[in-house]
């Protein structure tokens, strides 16, 4: 009913290996790694080839939060807010302790998407479908309403660089008409699609941190000195304890979002964090080196991995970018992906099954037990550590498009924008957000519109939307409550 | 240093020095020319060939042709090719920048000229500004498809169904500037000369993006009908499939139905363009830059004439529902032209996007 050898373990294992190096490398991606290695699976089997390809999207997925914890870089637009508690934790000398939370909740969360996936394909595929662009517009909506919580104390500041976001996230052409628009006459050709993911997520936290490195001579130290040492907290299997609801949560709206089709993979860490911080008991320690937080990011954006198979293997509607390069594998091989595939293709489907769960454990064992040596990454120098990070974010940003200088120049110009937005005071993550979720913003608020003659009232005649407002506005009303509450305690 | 440092140290550069030695080896410091004399033949074999396609997808029908034809291209010229997916845009200014060494070459289908045509790209990537080289694909497979419950099995009932009720719009999922636009142009022209204009005017676009977009459309309810190939559609056709997403296929743009199934084309159901029936296959090419060599297009056009030939081949393509079909560079480019200015007059004469869009 499935097919397992050594052959199959052995290109699981490669491809985790080499997806968590992608996914640690900043500007290389888990899609990145799939698409270089789509045509080398033509030469195998389709059961050997999905060992290898779901081996690289787990281990792509995963590894971004090496660096987004030990040097404040998400690896992957999902680790964006796994830097938010990881790295704090990593200053205070618990690397270790972190990685190996963020991978046990990796773990966790890639397992719970797996069980989602295995037992209920076809009813949340059908529910999938009941998301209209009215609904996918809001969900947007309230992902972005993590933009207020983590402007605590600066929410107009937040909120501005919000907004910031989503402009830049216009910049390119208008598919409704094909204009191009917000784009000055010479850059009509490199901004034709505007401006690329990953080389502005790179700029604004990598190379406007060496910037700003560079302006102190590169002499700061990232870990605080006098936790180092045997005072460290150290890693327990008890740190998940009181955890249990966040993980199942996190990893609930992680796979969630997965089955989604078209709403892009980052908002799903983006969601799942802004519910931690709105259900925790203590919430104004999320972003300080809390451990939920980080449970919350690293069990969400592997719980995407299972959700975003569902829509690919019952309706042939890739979840997220990786699993679209998934339908190239399965078309190579001549096999169609959709409403009849797991009735038609039992094995294959089996075989899927098998190997998600086979390269989840495949990912832990892998990260888990090096750690010690990962983690001193965290004592290199910063002159020693900056310039290869330079040269691997440069190559990852030319590497992103096949080779496009222009997103050199938007990781040196977004580097330049995220070190002005230091000097501002403007806070970078918020932006971010809004650049991410910008794109998919316009698109479902666009659709709904174009769908109901243009009618706003679209957006409230739908009950699951109706739902949805009411989650927004609990979320944004706590949001203005705890402000108001630590502008009061300041 | 310690011992193990110093050991370390020189693995490291002995890796380096190898490493530079091995790059020196495989490099093509005779751009494209084969051998050691300078004046050889231009020639692909034992190259680094980039082969650019004008989609990022790579489950879509351009990478699957593509790199299908890439990878016999490369067993039979022996060079290192490989398809990047770069987007029609960055595809095009490739080609038309690019050195004519072989290093890059480009292969996309009937949108290299629909794009321009449409205004959707600049002029300066008209056919005339670099070199249409042979066909080795098309497909038979576009097509229209609406929800199995739609009050219409056809397009010819469909422009019957909007005469016959007044305050219907029927809003058509399409990509602005390519195929489906020019498929959805011909329709509308079709209706606006049969039904008039108050019956076309109620035949709207509704602008998407990729096949699995425009269903997500069809599935919400934001348009009637969408368009797509056969191959991916035909899946959502079948009974057992759940009644949310089950479509019936109202119109195919080849001149002749597809064996075994029951798919009217356009043609049989009166749809014309021009006066003639509309018929439309997509086919795919190989481009090369301006200037590029005669000996790397000649000995292209001979492996692509025998790759074609190959049962392998066909086999491949026909799995994923394509053919194989070639057309020498000659051939191809005279008729790439023609079809291009065949479908002018209408493109020309089409009201714009933003007329044609859904309100």
């Amino acid at each position: 009913m499935f097919e397992f050898g050594m052959l199959h373990l052995a290109v699981a294992l490669l491809g985790v290996v080499i997806g968590i190096i992608f996914g640690a490398i900043p500007g290389m991606t888990a899609t990145m790694a799939l698409a270089i290695f789509l045509p080398l699976t033509y030469a195998y089997d389709l059961h050997v080839s999905l060992y290898l390809l779901l081996g690289l999207y787990v281990g792509g997925i995963s590894g971004g939060l090496i660096p987004a914890i030990l040097i404040n870089i998400p690896g992957t637009p999902s680790s964006i807010t796994t830097t938010f508690d990881g790295y704090p934790m990593a200053q205070r000398g618990e690397g270790e302790r972190a990685l190996r939370i963020g991978i046990t909740s990796s773990l966790l969360g890639g397992l719970f998407s797996l069980a989602v996936l295995w037992l209920f394909t076809p009813p949340l595929a059908r529910m999938a479908i009941k998301f209209s662009a009215v609904e996918k517009f809001l969900i947007i909506v309230f992902a972005m309403t993590v933009i207020a919580a983590l402007s605590k104390g600066n929410m107009s500041r937040g909120i501005f660089a919000g907004f910031l976001g989503v402009l830049t996230a216009l910049v390119g052409t208008f598919n409704d008409n094909n204009m191009i628009r917000l784009v000055p006459e010479f850059l009509r050709v490199e901004l034709i699609y505007g401006f690329s993911l990953l080389p502005v997520l790179i700029g604004l936290f990598a190379i406007s941190q060496v910037f700003e490195e560079a302006e102190a001579c590169m002499l700061s130290n990232r870990v605080t000195g006098s936790l180092l040492g045997n005072k460290v907290r150290k890693f327990s299997f008890k740190d998940f304890k009181g955890n249990f609801i966040n993980i199942i949560r996190s990893s609930a709206i992680g796979t969630f979002m997965g089955i989604l089709p078209g709403v892009g993979g980052s908002a799903a860490s983006i969601l799942a964090y802004a519910q931690t911080k709105n259900f925790s008991k203590k919430p104004e320690e999320l972003g300080k080196g809390a451990t939920e937080g980080l449970i919350s990011s690293e069990s969400a954006n592997n719980g995407l991995t299972g959700g975003a198979l569902v829509p690919l293997l019952s309706l042939g509607i890739p979840g997220d970018s990786t699993t679209a390069i998934l339908i190239g594998a399965f078309m190579l091989q001549g096999i169609q992906v959709g409403p009849l595939f797991i009735t038609q293709n039992p094995g294959i489907w089996n075989t899927i099954l098998l190997a998600l769960l086979i390269c989840n454990f495949l990912m832990f064992f892998a990260m888990f037990f090096p750690i010690k040596l990962i983690s001193k990454l965290i004592t290199v120098p910063n002159c020693r550590l900056y310039p290869i990070i330079i040269l691997m974010c440069v190559v990852g940003a030319y590497a992103i498009n096949s080779g496009v200088m222009f997103d050199v120049w938007t990781l040196l110009l977004f580097g330049l924008v995220g070190y002005l937005f230091g000097k501002i005071k403007l806070p970078i993550p918020p932006y971010l957000i809004g650049f991410i979720l910008g794109g998919d913003l316009e698109k479902y608020f666009i659709d709904s519109l174009k769908g109901a003659g243009g009618s706003l009232g679209v957006f409230f005649s739908r009950p699951i939307g109706n739902v949805i407002w009411v989650l927004i506005a609990i979320s944004i009303i706590y949001a203005l409550y705890d402000n108001r509450k630590s502008a009061k305690t300041a | 240093m310690s011992k193990k440092g110093k050991i370390v140290k020189l693995v490291l550069a002995l890796a380096l020095v190898a490493s530079l030695f091995l790059t020196g080896c495989t490099s093509n410091g005779d751009n494209g020319s084969n051998g050691d004399n300078g004046e050889a033949e231009a020639s692909l074999t034992g190259q680094r060939v980039r082969v650019v396609i004008g989609s990022t997808s790579t489950g879509g029908d351009t990478y699957l042709t593509s790199d299908t034809v890439t990878r016999y291209l490369s067993e039979k010229l022996d060079f290192n090719g490989k398809v990047d997916a770069i987007g029609a845009s960055r595809a095009l200014e490739e080609i038309v920048t690019t050195e004519p060494n072989g290093e890059t070459i480009m292969m996309f289908h009937d949108m290299t000229y629909l794009g321009v045509a449409f205004g959707a790209y600049e002029d300066r990537y008209a056919l005339e500004n670099f070199i249409v080289g042979p066909r080795f694909a098309y497909s038979q497979l576009s097509c229209l498809a609406a929800s199995a419950d739609a009050p219409y099995n056809d397009l010819a009932e469909l422009a019957e169904y909007l005469e016959a009720n007044p305050n219907e719009v029927v809003k058509i999922a399409i990509e602005a500037g390519g195929v489906s636009q020019l498929v959805f142009n011909s329709y509308y022209s079709w209706v606006d000369e049969t039904y008039g204009d108050e019956v076309s005017s109620r035949v709207r676009a509704f602008i998407s993006g990729s096949t699995d977009e425009k269903a997500q459309a069809l599935w919400d309810g934001n348009c009637d009908v969408m368009f797509g190939d056969v191959t991916a559609l035909e899946q959502y056709v079948s009974e057992d499939v759940d009644a949310q997403i089950r479509m019936k296929i109202v119109g195919i743009t080849s001149g002749e139905r597809i064996p075994g199934k029951d798919y009217k084309t356009f043609a049989e159901q009166g749809i014309t363009l021009g006066g003639e029936p509309f018929v439309f296959d997509k086919e795919y090419s190989v481009f090369y830059p301006a200037d590029m060599p005669q000996s790397i297009i000649d000995e292209v056009d001979a492996a692509i004439a025998e790759i074609a030939e190959d049962p392998a081949y066909i086999e491949d393509l026909e799995s994923m529902g394509f053919r194989a079909g070639y057309l020498s560079t000659e051939d191809n480019q005279e008729h790439m032209y023609q079809k291009r200015d065949s479908l002018m007059e209408m493109i020309n004469n089409s009201p714009s996007l933003d007329e044609l869009t859904a309100e």
